[in-house]
């Protein structure tokens, strides 16, 4: 019982079993109390009291004394008999004698004008607490109450931890990056604390959204600047080293190494960051990923034979998406370009292709060394492998956005071999019509 | 003669001079309006176009240029837009650069797009006829039916690729050679926009009597269907 949900429901029940159990505990004191009392009636314990209420009152005062007894002691009869045997109501004279009426000695009691009666108290019903004393047996009647103060609990437990748990839900997309998750309206238009929880939460969200909009507003923008002064700056190093003797040729070539670098993370960054733009309107055309991928696959083997490195088909299958041909090319060939740069020493990149349920299913896999288990959620985030020379390090996080604009998903998990594998999804044609595109672009 | 739009003029004077450096003589212009003026005036043999201009962007100088000349194009795109370079193509460029570019990859790419037109002048002079189509290669003319049909040089060598090799599958490396005068680069989609763009222009496919057939991941193959 680890969870909030079980912890609840289940203090919920103990609170109650012990309140019940205390209940319990207390009526049978009480009621045992009472039946003691009870017992140690005896009929002497009367005769004073009827005495005085006779001789102050006379048979009207007894008759209203013993009215008054019957309502104190239910289960006790007391009768009158005068000289004659008459009773003093004309009663039939029953039930049980009281323990304590040893030897049938019966107290007199006499009134004013001289009249006495035999007083007999008797007892009619009995007072031992049994079975029947209660509606139902007790056990039956506590399982009652625990089984259903025990669904009661659930659903009360239920209600206080699912907006906790939609919450979490919320959460986890934005961890996984997906920072346009809004929480459910549900959860928002509660007017509790929990309500107020996820409005806080979802303001968090935006101010965030916000935050790192203008974090990659600032990129985009300084990256463009740069466009211009790295075109000039590219062509002064070229018409230097046109001019310039053999000596300085070396310093050239680094020059123009550096500034090619640059030029390549600008490039990235702008194509990045195009596609993070709200609500980008994203070409919708049929797309037969089968010719797609083979393709790639054709394209990227220039460069990968160039690093000594193949790449093989695996399994294909016939597979048309609904979406834009360029972002989904892009998708896939930035995988791939990851997968050579990292495939070991004459490695072997394989690719698979197939359909799950109503999503197809790409999964490029290297022979590398993988990737530190931590950090494999990591690698589609901006710059998380920008160490390398090859680009910005951007590659698998413009994968990823442009797989997130078809309505797909992407996803990395070392092999057990050794190895990456990336596994890109994209819902078939007619399931991307419903979500996907739509609802990200009208978020 | 090279004519370079470019509304960066620091720039265009820096390649003005690196171009010389190079034996290419070039002119400049800052605007859609001065290329046109000029292209009126002076013999260009090639414009080195960027995409973006201030007033009438790239893409319209392009549609505009044309209308009246078959000068190869080259264009100047934004790096990081895939769509603008496919645009590009597709309105009739020939071969395509990403900015910021590298001077030696421009000159080279200028050296390609002679050595085709040299290529196509010495090539054969007689008129190729298959079916329907009829091309002269000295006016870079095609008919379809009859019907005379636009192309731009790049397009022009494509399909007289594939012609001339019909029934033979041509690879995608091949055709790029034949069509841009350079190699295949690594994604590189430029053949593919031109292959799109003649499937578009003379209405080839399945039904009709020509049909560029694609051969996944390996090239192209021109088919008749001819009685």
């Amino acid at each position: 019982m680890t969870s909030l949900f079980g912890r609840l429901w289940l203090s919920y029940l103990v609170v109650i079993a012990l309140t019940l159990g205390a209940a319990a505990a207390i009526g049978f004191g009480v009621a045992v109390n009472r039946a003691r009392s009870v017992n140690e009636l005896t009929p002497i314990s009367f005769a004073r009291p009827a005495q005085m209420a006779l001789a102050t009152g006379g048979t009207d005062g007894l008759l209203r004394w013993l009215v008054e007894q019957r309502h104190r002691h239910p289960e006790l009869q007391l009768y009158f008999v005068d000289q004659s045997g008459r009773e003093l109501m004309s009663r039939q004279i029953g039930g049980r004698e009281l323990p304590g009426t040893n030897g049938g000695v019966e107290p007199v009691v006499t009134a004013r004008n001289g009249s006495s009666y035999r007083m007999i108290v008797r007892r009619t019903q009995n007072f031992a607490i049994t079975v029947g004393d209660f509606l139902l047996a007790p056990e039956v009647l506590i399982g009652i109450v625990l089984a259903i103060s025990g669904v009661g609990c659930a659903v009360l437990a239920r209600f206080l931890t699912r907006p906790i748990e939609q919450l979490r839900t919320g959460v986890r997309t934005i961890a996984a990056g997906d920072i346009r998750t809004r929480l459910a309206p549900a959860l928002l238009r509660r007017r509790d604390e929990l309500g107020s929880l996820a409005r806080d939460f979802g303001r968090m969200i935006e101010s965030l959204e916000a935050m790192i909009a203008s974090k990659e507003e600032l990129l985009r923008d300084v990256s463009h600047e740069l466009r211009s002064p790295l075109t000039r700056l590219r062509l002064a190093a070229s018409l230097a080293k046109q001019e310039a003797n053999a000596a300085s040729e070396s310093e050239f070539e680094t020059i123009e190494r550096e500034v090619e670098r640059i030029d390549r993370m600008v490039g990235e960054i702008l194509r990045y960051s195009r596609l993070s733009e709200h609500g980008p309107p994203i070409g919708s055309q049929a797309v037969d990923l089968t010719e797609l991928l083979e393709e790639v696959v054709a394209d990227a083997h220039i460069e990968a034979s160039e690093a000594r490195k193949s790449i093989q088909i695996v399994s294909s299958c016939r597979a048309e998406v609904q979406g834009d041909v360029v972002l989904l090319r892009s998708a896939i060939e930035n995988v791939l370009r990851n997968a050579i740069r990292f495939a070991s020493k004459n490695g072997r990149i394989e690719l698979r292709m197939g359909s799950v349920g109503g999503l197809i299913r790409i999964e490029v896999d290297d022979d590398g060394p993988g990737i530190a288990d931590q950090d494999v959620g990591k690698i589609f985030m901006p710059f998380f492998r920008g160490e390398a020379s090859n680009g910005a390090g951007l590659g698998l996080a413009i994968a990823r956005r442009a797989v997130l604009l078809h309505g797909g998903d992407i996803r990395a998990a070392n092999r057990p071999g050794g190895g990456l594998s990336v596994q890109i999804e994209v819902p078939l044609a007619s399931a991307h019509e419903a979500g996907g595109v739509g609802s990200l672009a009208g978020a | 003669m090279i004519l370079v739009v470019d509304d960066d003029v620091e720039l265009t004077q820096m390649l003005q001079r690196f171009l010389a450096g190079e034996g290419l003589s070039a002119i400049q212009a800052g605007t859609g309006g001065e290329a046109l003026r000029l292209l009126a005036q002076r013999a260009v043999d090639l414009i080195v176009l960027d995409v973006m201009l201030p007033g009438i962007d790239g893409f319209e100088v392009l549609r505009q240029v044309r209308e009246r000349y078959d000068t190869p194009i080259l264009m100047l795109t934004a790096r990081g837009d895939d769509t603008d370079r496919i645009l590009g193509l597709e309105s009739g460029a020939d071969d395509y650069l990403s900015k910021p570019f590298n001077p030696r990859e421009l000159v080279a790419r200028i050296g390609a797009i002679f050595r085709r037109m040299e290529r196509r002048e010495a090539a054969s002079r007689l008129p190729i006829q298959l079916g329907p189509l009829t091309m002269d290669p000295t006016r870079l003319g095609v008919l379809m039916n009859g019907e005379p049909i636009r192309l731009t040089t790049a397009e022009f060598m494509v399909l007289e690729a594939l012609v001339s090799a019909a029934g033979k599958m041509q690879t995608r490396a091949r055709l790029t050679e034949v069509a841009l005068g350079r190699p295949l680069e690594a994604y590189d989609r430029s053949i593919d926009t031109h292959v799109s763009n003649l499937r578009r222009k003379l209405r080839l496919g399945p039904d009709a009597l020509l049909e560029i057939r694609s051969i996944r991941g390996a090239g192209y193959l021109l088919t008749a269907h001819l009685s």
